[in-house]
């Protein structure tokens, strides 16, 4: 039975239709959907046009008992089968007619649900495309972040970026320390040009440039820096990138094995130079012995006594010149092993020197002249090493001699300098070169200049290690072709005889 | 020989491939095109089934419903759950929080039907790679109880979805 519809008093534009409780059309509103369900008639089931209807039975059972106000379905799509691309939005609002009848409002709300279509789709794209980007900045970060390498990134201006957390580390700051904070920061405020934002420019593939920085604690760190530049996407503006290795401890490591290379080569040189000088300095006076002997085992009976002496004369010569040359080497291992010893004694200083020089004046006969210059009074006695003092100064005064070639003056001045003795040796003689001079007192060691005047390069190695053991100090002036001057030093407080 | 209709719901969180899985099923079509739902789409599926002649059935008319997906702005209207026998909760393999929100949509389902059938499609699987694949199906398999299973899908490739709907199909008819 058809309920009394007009006691509903409905407005004409409502849509709806009355159904039993089998969902059995029972009365349609004349214009109602007649656009989608055109085939809907009387008794027919409504669920066949209204699918979503389909197991709600035990909803409309309560509805109709009263044991629930309604029910509504919103916004579910249906296609005509004239249009069926196209479709609309039904929004159905099941209410209880009476105990038999339910009324089922039919609303099109196409409308409304293509508009928020609409928006749902903009802020559902936005959220996905928001959510991969998220996925790929952390993608990416990680790997930024786990780089065992320092990585940086600045703007043109040269303001910080992106600093990975390898570079933090490595720098010594916080992140909010260097972000936007100006790179020069790195590099005690001075970018190296070889690495600069110009230098990227110009050759965008710049690798392995070693340059030092700072660390925020103050300490120089040698980094090996690779660089490149992307524009950005949005205004084309450059940024570089700068991916930095610490190689600190290589570079000490390489430093240390450089050393050890050069004094081993050091070594090598010098063990070539002690062969080459010592087969050299033997070799002369044993091939003259050898002759001497060679002759007079020969010919002695026939010479004259003068002819035998000079030849045993020039076998003695020889045999000294050999036998100093061996003291000389000996003087120096002994220095070497620590076996030279300082043993001062009592010593008449002003004599010691005068005949001395009286000597010495006596080898180098008349082309030199060697003056001694006692330049204050002397103490009776001074606590010294005669020896090494006599090695110390017979060598400086010898060198003077032997290399003032041209003859001329030799100055030994000696003087009492506050607390130590002081002893000069001048010559005009041919000098030492600059390049020569840093390595003087080294073993074997002779300027580039002494042409053939003969020399073993041991007599100021010896000499440093008399003043040293004497605990004095030595130093030199020379100019080439003007002379040479050595001033050595000995403090006088080292023994009781001195004080 | 008759039909019997069966409502199933499709549930989960928006842009997981809920569409795309129904339009793989109905219409065996893919479109890699995001495009939104909103309220609900209802499609069908004839299944066959074994010749019933004590009921008098042979087909199963699966009533799909294509639910709004939940957002951050709108959760899952519950009345369209009214009268549905089964879930299918999909989730988004490559987004972590669509498979955290599983149980919540499974709660949801069963505060209105305690005895649905629940199975779970951990969707675009094609997108991970194989070590990827393999961590997710060692870290997840267990993780959730559900009646039917939850099955690893791609709507893109077709991997399990007949597999998936027809295992509901089954639990729907018993």
């Amino acid at each position: 039975m058809t309920p009394p519809l007009q006691a509903l008093n409905l407005p004409s534009f409502i849509e709806y239709i009355i159904i039993d409780a089998n969902f059995r059309l029972t009365h349609l509103a004349s214009h109602t959907v007649s656009h989608c369900h055109a085939n809907l008639n009387i008794n027919d089931d409504v669920r066949n046009a209204f699918q979503e209807l389909v197991g709600i039975e035990q909803i409309t059972q309560r509805i109709l008992a009263h044991q629930q106000p309604g029910f509504t379905l919103q916004e579910v799509i249906h296609y005509s089968s004239q249009q069926p691309d196209s479709g609309i939005y039904l929004t159905l609002n099941l209410q209880r007619l009476d105990e038999q009848h339910l009324i089922i409002f039919i609303e099109d709300v196409t409308e409304t649900a293509l508009l928020r279509q609409a928006l749902v789709q903009r802020v559902n794209e936005t959220e996905l495309l928001l959510n991969a980007l998220q996925l790929s900045e952390n993608y990416n970060r990680r790997i930024i972040s786990s780089m065992g390498d320092a990585l940086f990134t600045i703007n043109a201006s040269g303001d910080l970026k992106t600093i990975n957390t390898a570079a933090l580390t490595l720098f010594g700051y916080g992140e909010a320390e260097l972000k936007n904070q100006p790179l020069a920061t790195l590099f005690q405020n001075q970018i190296p040009a070889s690495i600069s934002p110009e230098s990227i420019l110009k050759n965008p593939t710049l690798e392995n440039y070693e340059v030092t920085c700072h660390t925020k604690q103050g300490n120089s760190i040698i980094v090996s820096f690779s660089c490149s530049f992307v524009h950005s996407k949005e205004n084309d503006l450059p940024i570089f990138i700068y991916i930095g290795r610490d190689i600190t401890a290589r570079k000490k490591a390489e430093q240390k094995i450089n050393q050890a290379l050069a004094q081993e080569k050091e070594l090598n040189d010098l063990k070539s130079r002690f062969i080459a000088m010592t087969s050299h300095e033997f070799k002369n006076p044993l091939s003259s012995i050898l002759m001497s002997v060679e002759l007079l085992e020969e010919f002695a009976d026939h010479w004259t006594l003068e002819k035998r002496m000079t030849h045993l004369k020039r076998i003695r010569q020889c045999t000294t010149q050999m036998n100093d040359l061996l003291e000389d080497i000996l003087v120096l291992g002994k220095a070497d092993t620590g076996k030279l010893e300082f043993q001062p004694r009592p010593l008449d200083l002003g004599n010691f020197c005068q005949e001395l020089t009286e000597e010495l004046q006596f080898l180098a006969g008349d082309r030199h002249a060697i003056t001694l210059h006692l330049q204050s009074p002397l103490a009776p006695t001074y606590a010294l090493d005669e020896k090494l003092l006599r090695q110390m100064l017979v060598n400086l005064i010898t060198n003077a001699v032997k290399y003032s070639p041209q003859g001329g003056v030799v100055d030994f001045r000696v003087a009492v300098e506050g607390e130590s003795l002081w002893f000069e040796v001048q010559d005009q003689g041919i000098g030492i070169p600059e390049s020569d001079q840093p390595r003087l007192f080294e073993c074997f060691h002779r300027s580039h200049n002494v042409r053939d005047i003969k020399g073993t390069g041991l007599g100021l190695s010896i000499v440093k290690q008399a003043v040293e053991l004497h605990g004095g100090t030595i130093a030199f002036r020379s100019a080439i072709d003007q002379g040479t001057t050595f001033e050595v030093h000995l403090p006088l407080h080292l023994t009781p005889w001195n004080s | 020989m008759g039909t019997i209709s069966k409502k199933i719901c499709m549930v989960g969180d928006f842009g997981v491939g809920k569409t795309s899985l129904i339009r793989r099923f109905v219409e065996r079509e893919f479109s890699d095109r995001y495009l939104s739902t909103v309220g609900v789409k209802i499609s069908r599926k004839v299944i066959p089934l074994t010749p019933d002649l004590e009921r008098n059935l042979d087909t199963l008319k699966l009533l799909i419903w294509d639910l709004e997906g939940q957002t951050k702005f709108k959760a899952i209207t519950p009345s369209y759950l009214h009268g549905s026998e089964s879930i299918l909760v999909v989730a988004d393999v490559t987004r972590q929080e669509t498979i955290d929100n599983i149980q919540n949509h499974i709660q949801l389902f069963l505060g209105i039907n305690p005895k649905g059938s629940i199975a779970i499609a951990l969707n675009k699987i094609d997108l991970l790679d194989s070590d990827e694949q393999s961590y997710l199906k060692e870290s997840i398999h267990s993780t959730f109880t559900t009646t039917v299973g939850a099955y690893f899908t791609s709507a893109k490739t077709g991997e399990n979805v007949d597999t998936i709907f027809n295992a509901i199909a089954q639990k729907m008819v018993p």
